[in-house]
């Protein structure tokens, strides 16, 4: 959906399993053997930084992670807490602002396998966007591990003809707090609710509106909960353009589900024909 | 052929002001490798630097242009290489 009418290069680079470009955006994965997440994590982010810090016309709008066992405890602490801290050390240390430079992200458990960040930084004017009912994520105090998680709840990215939401892993959190924990369906709406004032946030028409496409994934901790969850997303995104539906385990072992998504408006070009 | 020597130096100054380089165009080692190593270009650079010789020169180097290694192996060749190719004076 990012690149429909528009050329990919496809690059090789050291420490990337793939690299693109387009004229909006970079886009990269890295893969690298999870065992030790903390130092994968660490490597992963040194990778990143370094990178971005060389082209400095692309900045960070969302980053992907899968890596397994994420809720277990390693060495007297969560991998996912292992995760946050090392994310947090290098972002911080390569001179991220947490308030303005942080990307939209998620991290899901997955099943088995390496730790696979995708990201994806963009050429346009980037905005961090926040969820006034939700503390933001890189204030969260430390009973949810010893360095907040950075990243921000949505990116706005504004090209010349088009504007791209990124949402980041939304679930039923109020404040930093979970909201009717191991309760798939009161979780729904509160999701549902985190997601629409996210959206109004960001000044786009509401869910169902069709103003602008738009791109789900809906991850569920329990596979026998999804005739519910598809049930009620169906209720509520009247029209859906893309909807995957997986199984994942999330950030915190009291959440049943979690939705991420990208929305996208197209707008008159800011170029006039005069001035070509 | 002998490479007129003003092309080079003009080649190194498009290279350090379109790539943004902190190192000044006189002091860019005609001989060193332009990738990695070297000048430390990626391949992001040189995808970048591909697109403004083309505009400035008017002749493309694809990334699958089976020259494309020895190319990009030095300035020297670089410039070796827009002078035999370039369309545009």
């Amino acid at each position: 959906m990012l690149c429909t009418q528009k050329q990919v290069t496809f690059l090789k680079e050291p420490g990337l399993k793939t690299l693109a470009l387009t004229d909006d955006y970079l886009f990269g994965s890295i893969e690298l053997p999870s065992c030790d997440i903390g130092q994968a994590t660490r490597s992963a982010y040194r990778t990143l930084t370094a990178l971005l810090r060389k082209h400095p016309r692309y900045r960070l709008v969302r980053i992907w992670h899968y890596f397994p066992g994420i809720n277990l405890v390693e060495d007297q602490l969560e991998r996912y807490q292992q995760f946050s801290k090392a994310r947090y050390e290098v972002l911080s240390a390569s001179g991220y602002a947490m308030a303005s430079d942080l990307p939209a992200a998620s991290a899901v458990g997955s099943d088995h396998g390496p730790l696979t960040l995708h990201f994806l930084a963009g050429s346009g004017i980037i905005e961090a966007i926040e969820n006034p009912r939700q503390t933001s994520a890189y204030l969260y105090p430390e009973i949810y591990g010893p360095r907040s998680p950075a990243f921000t709840r949505a990116v706005h990215h504004q090209g010349n003809n088009y504007r791209h939401l990124f949402i980041s892993g939304t679930a039923s959190i109020i404040g930093h707090e979970t909201v009717a924990p191991f309760n798939p369906e009161k979780q729904m709406v509160e999701t549902l609710i985190n997601l629409e004032t996210l959206i109004a946030s960001a000044k786009f028409p509401p869910i169902g509106s069709k103003a602008f496409s738009a791109s789900w994934c809906v991850y569920l901790r329990n596979p026998e909960d999804f005739p519910l969850i598809r049930d009620m997303i169906e209720k509520e995104f009247h029209h859906p353009d893309s909807i995957v539906y997986l199984r994942g385990d999330l950030c915190r072992s009291d959440l049943a589900v979690e939705i991420e998504g990208f929305l996208s408006m197209q707008e008159p070009s800011n170029i006039h024909p005069k001035d070509l | 052929m002998t490479l007129n020597p003003s092309l080079r130096m003009e080649i190194a100054t498009l290279l350090v002001s379109s790539l943004n380089l902190e190192v000044a165009p006189s002091d860019i080692d005609p001989l060193a490798p332009l990738y990695q190593e070297g000048l430390g270009l990626d391949s992001i650079d040189l995808l970048e630097l591909s697109v403004v010789i083309s505009k400035r020169y008017g002749f493309q180097i694809k990334s699958d242009d089976p020259d494309i290694t020895r190319i990009f192996s030095s300035l020297h060749s670089l410039a070796e290489t827009v002078e035999s190719r370039r369309t545009i004076a």
